[in-house]
């Protein structure tokens, strides 16, 4: 028997969990990491780049397999070999109604080289670039210093920015929306420190429709607040779950889970270039002269005590794949001959032996502790295998993010965990920008916080890179591969795999640049 | 209801009825307070011979192995050994982990309560006994103390510093030791207008024996009180900068830290990781407060039982 009022509430129950769906305009993402800047050529950094993706367009879109599409550029071709051509769509427009043109392109570009104070810069992207020019309002014409066959790689992911709004724009303007005007899915807002970004539904848009007329994108960097959330219903869709969620989240009614394997590879870096270096002691904990880890067979040993299918599975509840290389399978520039370093302990042992260090040596192990799932246990776990493979580990230290990202570029310290993210079809820009001789005024070897050099390499990784024929170019990339790897200047832990969950009704695209971006959410159907 | 000058007073130092005696006998009528005790010194006696209790050296990386990690209460290791309250992410014994992480948490708390209460009771009766400019310095840095949050303050500072033990026990130090200041000078402006005070002077004894040998022994009851509740606040202040990932270095795992790496994993069922430490430090603080609450009706003249 049931009341009217009972049966009321139930009908209404009905009508709001079966309306869910179809109400569905708006969108709430909790992310779990906070960008530093609107300005979108500020940083390359992942939390930037994850907004600038939604307002702004770049010349080429990739795809969730890190594949690469029209953008912007509705074609390139090569004239010479030192000459491209991109022809712009032409139906392309800012989001106050400007169309995009070549010149707002030749803008972007220019600026892609210098933004002051800029932590991660564009720069490399278009370090090769020598003339720019708008020959008319969809097409450009670009010039290189040297044949760039993967020019498109570079230039094709640096944001386009509207030169009439952005010009002369500080870094302040653009984080109140002055200036951040793009042509992407969707528009600024507001951006509120520390807790949201806010951004509306572009209706001109040229591509695919954007789905939902507001979308919030709220930071909380918290592992079980961020999951909490996505359970109370709080927001529509996370990033970063956390691997040991994984089952319960996947067994939870009303939630969906979407999973891929990433192109982004975690390494311990260590540093091999200096004499001396800041967390490198002798058995007393005095500073050690010379720097034991210049030696390649040091390198080469520590790398066999690290037990990376253990933390994959241990640490990681194996949300992670091991690596011997940069880049996964898939990428065009993996090498399948190099496969992940062995954990021999043995080995390990004898090699430190031979090298002189048979008693081991001080190290401290640096980390960030907000970067990526679980960066601070895997920094323990490598601190006890290193410590088990007859290394005095003195100490695991782990900081946030914001503050450790800097201090590793500026070599403060002489072992430590960082990641790249690869997001370009081929290993060619990771390689350039993580071992290629750190050289600002070249534009290379941007992200080499070790400051790796081996003239050797740099010149097979150039010829390599100006390599028109495709086979060759490839074949000429995995032989740079190969030569970096044999110096072991960071080892390589393993590849990541990502995971978003969402409520039922809304689909994400999982990716592997890791991308967080309302454009890449749906209604489920 | 007493009033006040009705309230009987100790108006001299004397042996029969020092604080401490009275506290002593107060506690021991309250079987709340006795078991609350009881628990204090077994908890005290666990950290201070833990490592020869533990079944593991939970610091030394050597001994930990992560493919221990993550297991329930009662499994056992590769080599054998069983984990009675499970081991966490990096395969620590949770055991061994909360008596180690019971011994930081109570030196932490402990180390900071006693330097605060020196520094703030030397502080304190001086400005009492002083007055004028001095006194008018203290106090107002005393409430500017007192305005800001206590975790605001401590949050500031380690950011400031980096982690390390040392560095926690100067921070609790410092947004501490105003709590003591305030209360020593309370008491001591009443007691040194006091005619033994007054015969001190007249005898010629110097300003510090004074200070520390008439003044100090007749304001311990407050300070003893607050000692005590200080104590447990500490320990939970330090357990909540270490929970916010900025205290102690996570090699060391205090107990609240030890909360923090459970928190992460709670919803995914690993619960032993969080609760126990969790029910540790809870059982810690609320023995303390019990206690230091029992005390503070014994010394309180207007509390206390005829």
């Amino acid at each position: 028997m049931s009341t009217p009022t009972q049966r009321l509430a139930v009908a209404a129950i009905a009508l709001v969990t079966l309306g869910g769906p179809a109400l569905a305009a708006d969108l709430v993402i909790g992310t779990a990491t906070e960008p530093s800047a609107m300005d979108p050529l500020f940083s390359r950094t992942g939390p930037n780049q994850n907004i600038a993706m939604q307002i702004f367009d770049r010349l080429v879109q990739p795809d969730v397999n890190l594949g690469m599409h029209p953008g912007l550029a509705e074609s390139w071709t090569n004239l010479d070999p030192t000459t491209w051509r991109v022809k712009l769509r032409a139906d392309a427009r800012f989001h106050d109604g400007k169309p995009v043109t070549a010149d707002d392109v030749v803008f972007s570009l220019e600026r892609a080289r210098n933004v002051p104070n800029s932590p991660a810069p564009f720069s490399n992207n278009v370090s090769g670039v020598t003339g720019l020019k708008a020959l008319d309002a969809t097409t450009l014409e670009v010039k290189t210093a040297e044949p760039t066959p993967d020019l498109m790689e570079r230039i094709g992911f640096v944001y386009i920015l509207e030169r009439a709004a952005a010009e002369g724009k500080s870094l302040q303007d653009y984080n109140k929306g002055d200036g951040t005007i793009g042509s992407g899915p969707y528009r600024f807002k507001e951006w509120v420190p520390g807790d949201r970004v806010v951004l509306t539904r572009n209706d001109a848009y040229w591509g695919k429709k954007p789905e939902f007329d507001t979308v919030t994108i709220k930071f909380i960097s918290n592992d079980a607040a961020r999951v909490a959330a996505l359970r109370s219903g709080a927001v529509d869709l996370i990033d970063g779950v956390p691997p040991a969620d994984l089952p319960t989240l996947e067994k939870t009614q009303g939630l969906k889970v979407h999973t891929t394997a990433s192109a982004r590879l975690i390494y311990l870096a260590l540093d091999g270039t200096r004499d001396e270096s800041p967390f490198v002691t002798d058995l007393a904990g005095k500073p050690l002269t010379p720097n034991p880890l210049k030696d390649v067979r040091v390198r080469t040993a520590i790398a066999r005590m690290i037990n990376t299918p253990a933390i994959v599975d241990r640490v990681l509840n194996k949300a992670g794949v091991p690596a011997g290389q940069l880049v996964p399978e898939g990428v065009q520039g993996h090498d399948p001959a190099l496969k992940p370093i062995a954990f021999d302990l043995e080995g390990a042992k004898k090699l430190l032996a031979e090298a002189g260090y048979k008693d081991g040596f001080g190290l401290t192990i640096h980390s960030s502790n907000d970067r990526f799932a679980g960066d601070k246990d895997i920094a323990q776990a490598l601190g006890q295998m290193l410590s088990r493979g007859g290394i005095k580990v003195n100490g695991v230290v782990t900081q946030p993010y914001n503050v450790y990202a800097g201090a590793a570029t500026k070599q403060t310290f002489s072992a430590f965990i960082f990641s790249l993210g690869n997001t370009t079809p081929t290993s060619g820009p990771g390689l350039r920008n993580l071992f290629m001789t750190n050289d600002p005024k070249a534009g290379t070897g941007g992200f080499n916080r070790t400051r790796y050099s081996n003239p050797a390499f740099d010149k097979a990784l150039t010829e390599a890179l100006s390599t028109f024929d495709e086979k060759q170019r490839l074949a000429g990339i995995q032989a740079a591969t190969k030569l970096v790897f044999a110096d072991m200047p960071i080892v390589p832990l393993y590849w990541q795999t990502v995971s978003w969950a969402s409520k039922a009704n809304i689909a994400y695209e999982a990716n592997m640049s890791e991308d967080t971006s309302a454009a890449l959410a749906s209604v489920a159907k | 209801m007493t009033t006040l000058d009705a309230a009987p007073r100790a108006v001299a130092p004397a042996e029969s009825d020092s604080p401490l005696a009275r506290a002593a006998a107060g506690l021991a009528r309250s079987p709340k307070a006795v078991v609350a005790a009881i628990v204090c010194a077994l908890l005290l006696l666990t950290a201070l011979v833990g490592p020869a209790l533990a079944p593991q050296n939970p610091y030394d990386l050597n001994v930990l192995d992560i493919m221990d990690a993550k297991l329930p209460p009662g499994s056992e290791s590769m080599a054998g050994q069983t984990f009675w309250l499970g081991t966490d992410g990096q395969g620590r014994d949770m055991l061994s982990a909360m008596i180690y992480g019971l011994r930081t948490s109570l030196f932490v708390g402990v180390f900071a309560g006693v330097v605060a209460l020196m520094v703030g009771s030397a502080l304190g009766l001086t400005a009492a006994f002083l007055g004028g400019r001095f006194d008018t310095i203290v106090m107002r840095l005393v409430d500017l103390m007192l305005g800001f949050p206590t975790l605001l303050v401590a949050l500031i500072l380690l950011a400031l510093l980096g982690q390390g033990v040392g560095k926690v026990i100067f921070a609790l130090v410092l947004v501490q030791w105003a709590m003591f200041a305030r209360a020593v000078r309370g008491a001591a402006l009443v007691e040194k207008n006091k005619d033994y005070i007054e015969a001190a002077t007249m005898l010629g004894l110097s300003r510090p024996r004074i200070l520390f040998g008439h003044l100090l022994p007749n304001c311990l009851s407050p300070l003893i009180v607050i000692g005590t509740l200080q104590v447990a606040n500490a320990i939970a202040a330090e357990a909540t900068l270490s929970f916010l990932g900025i205290g102690l270095p996570i090699t060391q795992p205090s107990l609240g830290l030890l909360i923090a790496n459970g928190f992460q994993v709670l919803l995914s069922g690993q619960y032993w990781i969080s609760v126990y430490p969790g029910l540790l430090l809870l059982t810690l603080v609320f023995s303390i407060n019990i206690v230091g609450d029992r005390l503070r009706e014994v010394l309180n003249p207007r509390l206390a039982e005829r």
